[in-house]
């Protein structure tokens, strides 16, 4: 009776879950029977599904298994080396090792105890490849509407890895487990063996099917997002934030700091529709396929011989197109050959806004401004130093305030760090990671990770803590750890428990930290919400210019290193944090990146500053001496004459020269220094430096224009004969004369006006200071236009602090010529009202033909 | 000398004219950061005239609501002339053409039949309580008689004024108060009637009731965040205010638009741009019918009359049969025109069981029509068996149906007034009436996303649209070819 009911109910269920999967079915994929392994249908056989066989009816399974990477997981690659620890048999998933996931399955002679992995990794792993012996590749796992995976994850967790495959249908009712026995169900089957009418979909994966294993993810809109509690199920939200999703943050249940204002979806192209497949596609899929260039001759955009529907439906790749992964150095064949941003998307036409966009494009991968913040939660450390009595270890998330698994803890998200990464073609650019840190304990010889149940079975040897590790823990001797003291936060504390795990039988004991960066690439924001706003990057107070946060403390005092094949060159340096700890300062100029605002010599300004107040300080000096000395001696009145020293046009020239070079100098200051000058919008003021420096440009070569055809010009280039003397003569005038209310040495007139010494100075201003100037301006405003010419100058780490010294030798010359002026005429602002009326009082010297009368003066003047 | 005091200014003046100038012209476009849109509703929001303070202008006590309405009419001396020429006045459209029929139509509440209260002919008195007029009480009303018309309901400013039976006003009203309140009509005034039509809060339209007093900005973000009046975009002019329903309209002359004030290409995002010719604005910014009150789904008039039942008034009424609520649902998609067919009174039934008594007009080959969102109502009303058309039953009114519960005699009462015959013989039929929304706009935060419509388990049913699938993959309408592709077989698969 009972066993009767139990019919009932289980038919009752699958017809329910029948008209679930009803909606939207793959009309196309015809029925057919479940097979065992002999390829009998399982309805008569009793014996576990064979999807190897069921499949293999009409695709060719073998293929597809042998080019499947997930089968494979890396398995092919064990023994050829490329491994970061040497304790780990392969750079992939099997025989891999990395702190994430820890438990090492690889034996002491390099082989994998395939039974050991199968139970610690086999949830994750499609079956097949290197476990084809034990589980087949589980087509139902990608290709089916049944994507809850406990089912399957239980039966290989308790080792029964032959139904493991099976278990998954048990769902929906197709196959039971009862007495300890898989049966099953005949009311699900129609007599031939094939299942009644929709109780199996079979179709493209969806990404439900990859976020069994991959990450967090919640197609439906309406059912709020709420993370899985184990990490091994959200490895990629686990690793990097990322959570793939169509949901507006908003309405997810995570429990989001100012949740209200983030109205954007996780992952804009999950919000549109675009699934993992679309850019992880199957690398022979005729829809997508594209050969690579370097395979395809150079006239040809597109090779119409496709491969036909039915010859792809028989032998689909299973390798699929992927981006450049730091952690799992499996399938490097196939890197690289994903979909990435700028090959659905043509940036150029929609960024119009965007200052320098050539030169952004140039240096920074889309994610670097489309991937803002990402808001799910981030392995910060994860500390196997000290484990609890489970073998778990400390995880820290980023920016999340309590366990992110449950409602009482509040996420903040997070802004990435910015590292070097390598895009196709070579070209580095920078690109959002997150950075994992994480420690553990080697021993033995060689070294490998102490296990998770060598470290319980050290650190908790009568299911209590050890007394010793309590003792060196225990800061408030409660005899309980709180807090805090659960950490080995000095060396001293690490010792502890090194000893301890000496003395529980293993040798050789030694702490390892690493960093391990991991790319973040989804979770991309449209426009609106994408980063705008220049100072992001721009100035020391940018992602650029301040550090991001590895760790709080260093376990055993120990700092971990930054490993992976992402940064080679080092785009930072791990160092010290405020408050204790570690963190990671961005170094964009060693990977040759030259960010304005923020890189840029120290020397430059010291220099510059030393420069600019070395004057001002001499200056100063000299006039607080002459105007003592003036105190001190009487008022003497020269014979003096109004000359008309300045035209209309030398004075427009001037004064306009003077504002744009002030207005200059401020912008560049801004542009220089931004976060000393936060209430200035940068990239209008990048704009309005770069207009300030055309004008100059063009204002001087009016000037030059109008000088030569004047023949003015002459009045630059010093008479040889008596020079010297003249120049000294000058000299000594500022030095002692000047002091003693001496008349000025050489005589001013309109055609011979500058001295030597101003000769000297404005020659040099203007054939070397302005050109080098203006030179380095246009360059550096033509980056973009020019990239090659100004890479040939050495680019913007040579012109860009070059450009600042020049900037400090200006602001030290306007220094001196304004103070200059205040020496040219009997009182100090006779000289700076002579450049606005273009009059001027000079002295009346010897060899002149005595004093006249103003007005003839005028007259004479004029005319010269 | 004095020139070259005047120069130095003019010096000055010229030389920021030289920076400035250049600074400006280069640097003007970094103010226009892209997804700025050029959507400026604001301009085309019409300003509110300011009220005239009436309450000194009325001293004299008022016995009828006639009396008001001569002294209102005493100033504006052209308001009545103007009101009794209107649909508020009239319940009857000025005739039009409609396809499919040779002579011109002219309908409205007056004549034609609906799948709620049915109709109002030989139930005047009950119905037209909601008339803006006086004493419409049977087929006899005087439609050129301006006293009768009724200025308060929609300008009383004062909150007490009531309508009784056949728009009289209820007992006990002081009218003189109303009469100085009088103002600007508000959602109160408006409300009163369309909120609850259908003969209670929320019933007939899924986007216009009661909870649009006092709406909050996610409820309906023009009147709950900026305080709109239902004038603001039911502009009026000589009385006759904008907006069609294709309830009770089968043209579109004088109807409202979201385009009025908004751009139609507004949206910072081009691939939501690219919507706008085929989907209405409703269909993403109204995400559901009924958000905040339930409205009525369902209605069978068959099970009325059972004295057995418990009554509720949400679920079964003795005088109205059973109801079905909903409340948060979503819309039903149709391509929509703007127009609608229409069931005049002794049009024959569908043959395949369902009436619709407003089908919208509109397909994917019709470049006017857009997909809309629509509340369906769905009933069961009396039709004669024999003559296959839908009855008028006299309810409300003297003998009918209400107070005897019998439908022989209700309908047979019907026939007399309507003159359509009865044959004696009447059974109950289903009928459908489509509502389309387009009050209770979301705020955009809200609209719909994109998977509400486009998604691999396929959450619209795009064949019923005309489509041959989703047009992400298949293709909008310019570049399908939908003959013979609707019918494309939707067998269950595996």
């Amino acid at each position: 009776m009972k066993q009767h009911c139990r019919g009932w109910l289980i038919v009752l269920l699958g017809l329910l879950a029948g008209m679930m999967a009803d909606a939207g079915a793959n009309d196309l994929h015809p029925d057919f029977p479940l097979l065992d392994a002999s390829g009998r249908p399982v309805l008569l056989s009793g014996r576990p599904l064979s999807t190897m066989r069921t499949c293999g009816e009409c695709h060719d399974a073998q293929f597809i298994e042998s080019s499947s990477d997930h089968a494979d997981a890396g398995a092919a690659q064990i023994g050829s080396g490329g491994t970061r620890h040497a304790w780990a048999s392969g750079p992939g998933y099997f025989g891999g090792w990395d702190p994430l996931r820890y438990d090492n399955p690889a034996t002491a002679d390099g082989s994998v105890d395939l039974d050991a992995w199968l139970l610690a990794f086999g949830a994750r792993h499609v079956g097949g490849g290197p476990a084809s012996g034990q589980v087949e590749m589980d087509c139902l796992m990608c290709h089916s509407d049944i994507t809850e995976p406990e089912r399957r994850e239980q039966a290989l967790a308790s080792g029964d890895f032959a139904w493991a495959n099976s278990a998954r249908l048990s769902v929906r009712g197709i196959v039971v487990k009862s007495d300890g026995r898989w049966q099953w169900n005949p009311f699900m089957f129609q007599p031939d063996g094939t299942l009644n009418d929709g109780l199996l979909e079979i179709r493209k994966p969806r990404d439900e099917n990859c976020a069994q294993c991959h990450g967090q993810t919640e197609v439906a809109l309406d059912e709020p997002l709420t993370l899985a509690p184990d990490p091994a199920r959200r490895t990629l939200t686990d690793r990097t934030g990322q959570v793939i999703s169509p949901q507006k943050l908003n309405n997810s249940g995570l429990n989001l700091a100012g949740k209200e204002a983030l109205t954007h979806a996780f992952d804009v192209h999950a919000d549109r529709v675009v699934g993992c497949v679309n850019c992880h596609y199957s690398l022979n899929n005729p829809v997508y396929f594209q050969q690579r260039p370097e395979s395809r001759p150079p006239h040809l955009d597109f090779d119409p011989r496709r491969l036909t529907n039915s010859d792809y439906l028989t032998r689909p790749l299973h390798q699929f197109a992927k981006g450049h992964t730091t952690y799992g150095l499996a399938a490097v064949e196939s890197e690289n050959s994903l979909r990435r941003c700028e090959s659905c998307h043509d940036a150029t036409r929609v960024h119009d806004w965007l200052p320098y966009k050539e030169r952004h494009f140039e240096s920074l991968a889309c994610e670097a401004c489309h991937i803002p913040q990402v808001y799910g939660p981030a392995l910060q450390v994860l500390d196997w130093t000290l484990v609890d009595r489970d073998g778990l270890p400390r995880r820290q998330y980023r920016e999340v305030e309590g366990d992110p698994t449950t409602a009482d803890s509040l996420i903040h998200g997070f802004r990435p760090a910015m590292l070097a990464r390598e895009n196709v073609g070579g070209k580095r650019k920078l690109a959002p990671f997150n950075l994992v840190s994480s420690w553990y304990w080697l021993a033995g010889d060689p070294q490998r990770p102490v296990s998770r149940e060598q470290l319980v079975q050290a650190l908790y040897p009568n299911g209590r803590l050890d007394g010793d590790v309590l003792r060196a823990l225990d800061q408030d001797d409660d005899a309980s750890l709180t807090g805090p003291e659960w950490r080995l936060d000095t060396p001293e504390r690490a010792q502890a428990v090194r000893e301890r795990l000496e003395a529980s039988g293993l040798n050789n004991v030694q702490l390892a930290g690493e960093i391990t960066p991991f790319p973040i690439s989804h979770d991309v924001v449209n426009g609106q919400w994408a980063t705008r706003d220049c100072r992001r990057c721009h100035g020391a107070d940018s992602i650029l210019g301040t550090p991001f946060a590895l760790a709080t403390f260093l376990p055993g005092g120990l700092e971990p290193v930054l490993i992976g094949a992402a940064n080679p060159g080092g785009l930072g340096v791990v160092g010290p944090a405020e408050g204790g700890g570690a963190s990671f300062l961005p170094d964009t100029r060693s990977e040759g990146f030259y960010i304005i605002g923020l890189d840029g010599p120290g020397w430059v300004d010291i220099a510059g500053l030393l420069m600019f107040f070395g004057i001002l300080f001499g200056v100063t000096v000299h006039a607080v001496a002459r105007y003592l000395a003036r105190r001190r001696r009487p008022l003497q009145h020269r014979p003096m004459r109004r000359v008309h020293m300045y035209d209309a046009y030398e004075r427009i020239w001037h004064w306009l020269q003077a504002s744009t070079i002030l207005l200059l100098i401020f912008t560049g200051l801004i542009i220089h220094k931004p976060h000393l000058f936060g209430m200035f919008s940068f990239a209008y003021v990048v704009q309005m430096h770069n207009v300030l420096g055309f004008i100059v440009l063009i204002n001087a070569a009016l000037a030059l224009f109008y000088t030569v055809a004047s023949g003015t010009i002459r009045r630059f280039f010093p008479k040889t004969e008596g020079f010297v003397g003249r120049a000294l003569a000058q000299a000594a005038f500022y030095t002692k004369g000047i002091f003693a209310g001496e008349a000025h040495p050489l005589e001013k007139t309109k055609a011979n006006r500058l001295n030597p010494l101003q000769q000297i100075t404005y020659l040099a201003i203007l054939n070397i200071l302005l050109p080098a100037q203006v030179v380095t301006g246009v360059l550096i405003w033509g980056m973009q236009k020019w990239p090659l010419l100004a890479a040939a100058l050495g680019g913007l780490p040579v012109l860009a602090p070059l450009h600042t010294l020049l900037a400090w030798a200006f602001a030290a010359f306007i220094v001196m010529h304004v103070y200059l002026t205040t020496a040219a005429g009997e009182t100090p602002g006779a000289g700076i009202r002579s450049m606005i009326s273009g009059w001027e009082e000079v002295e009346v010297h010897a060899g002149e033909a005595g004093p006249r009368s103003l007005d003839s003066t005028t007259e004479e003047a004029s005319h010269v | 000398m004095n020139d070259s005091r005047n120069g130095w200014i003019a010096g000055l003046v010229f030389i920021l004219v030289l920076i400035s100038v250049p600074v400006w012209y280069f640097t003007r476009s970094e103010a226009v950061a892209e997804g700025q849109t050029i959507d400026t509703p604001w301009d085309f929001v019409p300003g509110r005239a300011e009220p005239v303070d009436h309450s000194s202008l009325f001293q004299q006590t008022f016995a009828t609501g006639q009396e008001v309405t001569r002294a209102c009419l005493q100033c504006h001396e052209n308001a009545g002339e103007q009101v009794i020429h209107t649909a508020h006045w009239r319940w009857q459209a000025d005739p039009v053409m409609m396809e499919g029929r040779a002579e011109p139509v002219s309908v409205g509440k007056k004549n034609a039949i609906n799948n709620f209260c049915i109709g109002i002919q030989g139930n005047w008195a009950s119905c037209t309580s909601c008339h803006a007029g006086y004493g419409w009480e049977d087929e006899n009303f005087d439609f050129d008689n301006t006293d009768n018309v009724d200025c308060l309901v929609c300008h009383d400013q004062s909150g007490t004024y009531l309508k009784g039976k056949a728009g009289i006003p209820a007992e006990g009203v002081d009218l003189l108060a109303a009469a100085q309140s009088v103002g600007l009509p508000t959602r109160e005034n408006c409300g009163g009637c369309h909120f609850r039509g259908g003969g209670g809060d929320a019933v007939k339209h899924g986007d216009l009731d009661q909870s649009l007093y006092y709406p909050d900005e996610e409820l309906d973000v023009h009147m709950g965040r900026y305080d709109f009046q239902c004038i603001d975009c039911h502009r009026t002019k000589d009385h006759v205010i904008g907006g069609r329903a294709i309830t009770v309209s089968v043209d579109k002359a004088n109807q409202i638009a979201c385009t009025d004030c908004h751009s139609e290409r507004l949206h910072a995002d081009a691939r939501i741009n690219a919507h706008t010719a085929t989907v209405a604005c409703q269909t993403c910014h109204i995400p559901r019918v009924a958000r905040k009150e339930a409205t009525k789904v369902h209605w069978d008039w068959s099970e009325a009359g059972d004295p057995s039942r418990e009554e509720n008034v949400h679920e079964y009424l003795k005088i109205k049969g059973s109801f079905v609520y909903e409340k948060n649902l979503k819309p039903a998609f149709r391509w929509f025109n703007g127009l609608a067919d229409r069931y005049l009174l002794g049009d024959t039934l569908d043959d395949d069981g369902i009436t619709a008594l407003n089908p919208p007009l509109g397909s994917i080959r019709d470049p006017d029509a857009r997909i809309w969102p629509f509340k369906i109502h769905e009933a069961h009303q009396p039709y004669d068996t024999q003559y296959n058309y839908l009855l008028q039953p006299v309810t409300s009114g003297k003998g009918g149906f209400w107070s005897e519960f019998d439908w022989d005699q209700a309908l047979r009462l019907g026939a007399e007034v309507t003159g359509l015959p009865y044959s004696g013989h009447y059974a109950f039929a289903e009928t459908e009436m489509y509502w389309p929304q387009t009050h209770m706009v979301a705020p955009k935060t809200q609209a719909l996303q994109c998977r509400a419509c486009h998604c691999e388990g396929g959450c619209l049913d795009w064949e019923a649209l005309g489509y041959p699938g989703d047009p992400m993959r298949w293709g909008s309408r310019d570049r399908v070819h939908p003959v013979g592709v609707a019918s494309s077989p939707t067998g269950a698969g595996r």
